[in-house]
């Protein structure tokens, strides 16, 4: 017979001790859950590492909702309680443009500058998408006003589940340049050039927040990422996100951060897929999404992009990538995204590498808590 | 029966178009060797020497082929070292890949052929066809079946397609007489209807074939008889002229509606009226034409059933959702099934249901992209059946040996083999779906 799965064929014992593991975590007192929290030891089978290698041996140290360690030879502190997982423990993946999490779509649509707006009053706590998120394996989502207005707005990352959800409620200023989008043939402006004279008098730099935060811009050609540019300037951290034909311009993000679009089904065209693996082979850090100008993706959809880039590059990392840590450098928070020390405890234990289909959840821990846990029945 | 079907299914006999061989532009002889390699059967090869010739693989081995010596001198074998598992490419049962002629507006005649629609093979001839075949190519895909997606129940006839050098499908597996059953609720119960009533007018229209050929032949000896008759009648005419009698009258009309002696001739019998559409389902029920019938609902697959029993076709429902209901009675009658994988884009294991229900009762499952353009997300989608329970092996012969059996291209494709196509996969995770290691296609030169 073909050589197995690595995926381990007999959950149970990881599904038991995940299971206990999480057990414990509701009844952590809030206090406790802080700093001076009991330090878990999770010594899963694998550990996804912040370049998206794969290690055995590691040893993860959670305390409070935090990260203490990741190491083969951590000294464990007095008291920490050692879990052995079977299994592969991964970062939560982060949404890197979300469809999700909001009960109406956030935006303004009387003026063409609204830097005030926050897609953070849009978000429906409560809602039942961060349930289908988490099961998702997705742990925290960036919510973006609609790329209505050249000055849209702030976005907000807001995680999937837990207490104090909203880890940062203005990541970064929305710029849009998608005439598609902020033209109006009554108000104006209703070309590029329109678009670019407001961008240009809206002095985005000089809005409070913008110098430290940066901006994400929506762009879908050159013209667009140059008026982008000199509208506000190299000191502005600056991340992109591409529409359109980015085979067309993409080349010009080389080294930068850019979010791409996941083709809806059955419209992978081979231009698109060629246009992946060129952005890649420059050098763009791609991250995935599942808003799209077309369309919500799946939550699902998210793993699947990383899985047909990992495919398309042959560059697993880089896939693992572009669903956790380049997503949010692309968000612009360090507290997501990879397994490392410092950053929030957003785990997820799947019982194959997350890139293989055929491995499923376990166990979800969102800053450090039970988030998802995998019944017998399931 | 299973095996029985196979047996007929490979036993086609190709139309004569097809068994024009197209010539796929294959040229090299060379070796890749690989860490290990899948075989038939799920036994593995470690190292693995998978030789090519000609775009065919010519040898699977353990071992390095040898130096050879010719009249020319010592003859080396090219030798491509390659890390990971190599494993046959992906047989597409129902694709996606779009075409000219195949969705071109007008609504295709019974007869149209698909095949007639490839491009010629050369260079350039198609580069936007070329370019979603190397995309498909590169997702792993090395063999699709093509058929028409427009409405009609005779939706003309289909073809199993493989790929030249230059990325052009050509006809490798011969015709398949496409019927469609789309749709749901009362539009399915119509489906149903027609299907069946579609054969029963083939039949109607043998036996009116059948009751012509009888009054032709009888219609011949009555002839026959007339033209004896009438020389007779004739010839005691000239004698009543001779022995002084009443002479022939001027007009022999007159003079013949007047005669009752004279003999009638016989009326020639009405051929049936000519049919094309019918005579394709007369080809199927004749064993010479398979059968695809797209089945999106129960009352299709019941009725697609009815037609495949009464008439003893050779027959590969396509979709067959919510028809697990009938699965053994499809075991029965060797009909094989080809799952639409694009269900699993719902994320919920619906499919994977089905694909146990059918597996279960012994129907020979095979997956296809459902007529859509899954190429790069396939693999993806398959492992994910494994995830909601579908044995690992199960889903890899559902994308490879199955379809290939079921096709008709047994020993030709899906698997790693002397005689099949040297279009493989390579990969470096612990399985074919896995895309957590380095995963590669491998087109022939």
């Amino acid at each position: 017979m073909p050589p197995a799965s690595s995926a381990p064929t007999s959950p149970s014992n990881a599904v038991l001790l995940a299971t206990s593991l999480l057990a414990l975590a509701p009844a952590l007192p809030a206090q406790e859950a802080k700093a001076q929290g009991p330090v878990w030891a999770l010594q899963p089978t694998h550990v996804i590492l912040p370049d998206g290698s794969t290690a055995e041996g590691q040893t993860v140290l959670v305390q409070g909702g935090r990260i203490l360690g990741v190491g083969a030879d951590l000294e464990l502190p007095s008291g920490a309680r050692r879990w052995k997982l079977d299994g592969v423990l991964a970062p939560g993946f982060v949404d890197a443009f979300s469809a999700y999490g909001t009960d109406a779509p956030a935006q303004e649509d009387s003026r063409a500058l609204t830097p005030m707006l926050r897609a953070y009053d849009a978000v429906d706590l409560d809602g039942d998408d961060w349930g289908k998120l988490v099961e998702a394996g997705i742990t925290s989502a960036h919510v973006l006003p609609e790329p209505n207005n050249i000055q849209s707005g702030w976005g907000a990352l807001v995680a999937s589940a837990g207490k104090d959800r909203m880890l940062v409620g203005r990541t970064r200023q929305v710029l849009s340049m998608v005439i598609s989008r902020v033209g109006d043939p009554a108000f104006g402006p209703s070309s590029l050039a329109g678009a670019i004279e407001l961008l240009q008098g809206a002095d985005t730099a000089r809005v409070p927040g913008v110098a430290d935060r940066g901006v994400l811009a929506h762009v879908d050609d050159s013209a667009a990422i140059r008026a982008i540019r000199e509208a506000v300037g190299k000191e502005v951290d600056t991340r992109w996100m591409m529409w359109g034909d980015a085979a067309s311009y993409g080349g010009e993000l080389r080294g930068q951060y850019a979010g791409m679009p996941i083709p809806g089904v059955g419209a992978w065209t081979p231009r698109g897929l060629e246009t992946l693996k060129r952005l890649h082979k420059a050098g763009v850090k791609v991250c995935f999404g599942t808003w799209s100008p077309n369309g919500a993706a799946q939550p699902g959809d998210l793993r699947r992009a990383a899985a047909t880039m990992s495919r398309l590059t042959g560059d697993p990392k880089a896939a693992m990538a572009a669903i956790t840590s380049n997503a949010a450098a692309f968000i612009g928070s360090d507290q997501v995204g990879a397994i490392e020390k410092g950053r929030r405890a957003d785990l997820v234990l799947w019982s194959a590498h997350p890139l293989d289909p055929s491995a499923q959840i376990r166990a979800v821990l969102i800053h450090g808590e039970a988030a998802h846990r995998v019944t017998d029945s399931e | 029966m299973a095996l029985a079907f196979l047996a007929a299914v490979a036993g086609f006999a190709p139309t004569a178009a097809s068994q024009e061989a197209a010539d796929p532009g294959y040229q090299r002889t060379y070796t890749i060797h690989a860490d290990a390699c899948w075989l038939p059967g799920g036994r593995v090869v470690e190292p693995a020497f998978v030789t090519i010739d000609k775009g065919r693989i010519a040898g699977v081995s353990t071992r390095a082929p040898r130096e050879r010596n010719t009249p020319f001198g010592v003859q080396k074998p090219t030798i491509l070292r390659v890390e990971g598992t190599l494993a046959p490419a992906i047989v597409d049962a129902w694709s996606g890949l779009p075409m000219a002629g195949r969705d071109g507006g007008r609504r295709p005649l019974p007869q149209s052929r698909l095949a007639e629609d490839l491009p010629v093979l050369v260079a350039g001839a198609d580069p936007g066809l070329a370019a979603r075949v190397q995309a498909l190519r590169n997702s792993g895909v090395g063999v699709v079946y093509l058929g028409r997606t427009d409405g009609n129940l005779q939706r003309g006839l289909g073809v199993v397609a493989g790929f030249s050098v230059d990325n052009l499908p050509y006809d490798m597996g011969g015709d398949w007489l496409d019927l469609s059953g789309a749709g749901a609720g009362g539009a399915a119960q119509i489906r149903a209807q027609d299907l069946k009533a579609t054969f029963a007018s083939a039949v109607a229209l043998r036996d009116a074939r059948d009751d012509f050929d009888e009054k032709l032949e009888k219609y011949e000896e009555d002839l026959k008889k007339y033209e004896e008759d009438f020389k007779k009648y004739l010839e005691e005419q000239k004698k009543a002229e001779k022995g002084g009698g009443k002479a022939r009258a001027e007009d022999p009309k007159q003079d013949a509606k007047k005669d009752d002696k004279r003999p009638k001739r016989p009326k020639r019998p009405a051929p049936p009226k000519r049919n094309v559409a019918g005579d394709l389902i007369l080809d199927a029920i004749d064993g010479k034409l398979p059968v695809r019938v797209q089945a999106d609902s129960g009352a299709v697959v019941a009725a697609a059933l009815d037609v495949a029993e009464e008439h003893h076709l050779k027959m590969l429902l396509v979709n067959a959702a919510g028809g697990t209901a009938h699965a053994d009675r499809m075991a029965d009658l060797g009909v094989g099934v080809v799952l639409d994988l694009s269900r699993q884009l719902a994320g919920d294991d619906a499919l994977a249901q089905d694909f146990l229900a059918y597996s279960k009762a012994g129907v020979q499952v095979a997956l296809g992209s459902g007529g859509r353009d899954l190429g790069p997300m396939m693999l993806t989608l398959a492992g994910e059946l494994v995830a909601h329970g579908v044995d690992q092996q199960d889903v890899w012969a559902a994308l490879t040996s199955t379809p290939a059996e079921l096709l008709g291209l047994g020993g030709q494709a899906g698997a790693l083999q002397g005689g099949a196509i040297g279009s493989m996969i390579l990969f470096g995770g612990a399985h074919p779906f896995d895309a957590s290691g380095v995963f590669r296609s491998h087109q022939p030169k």
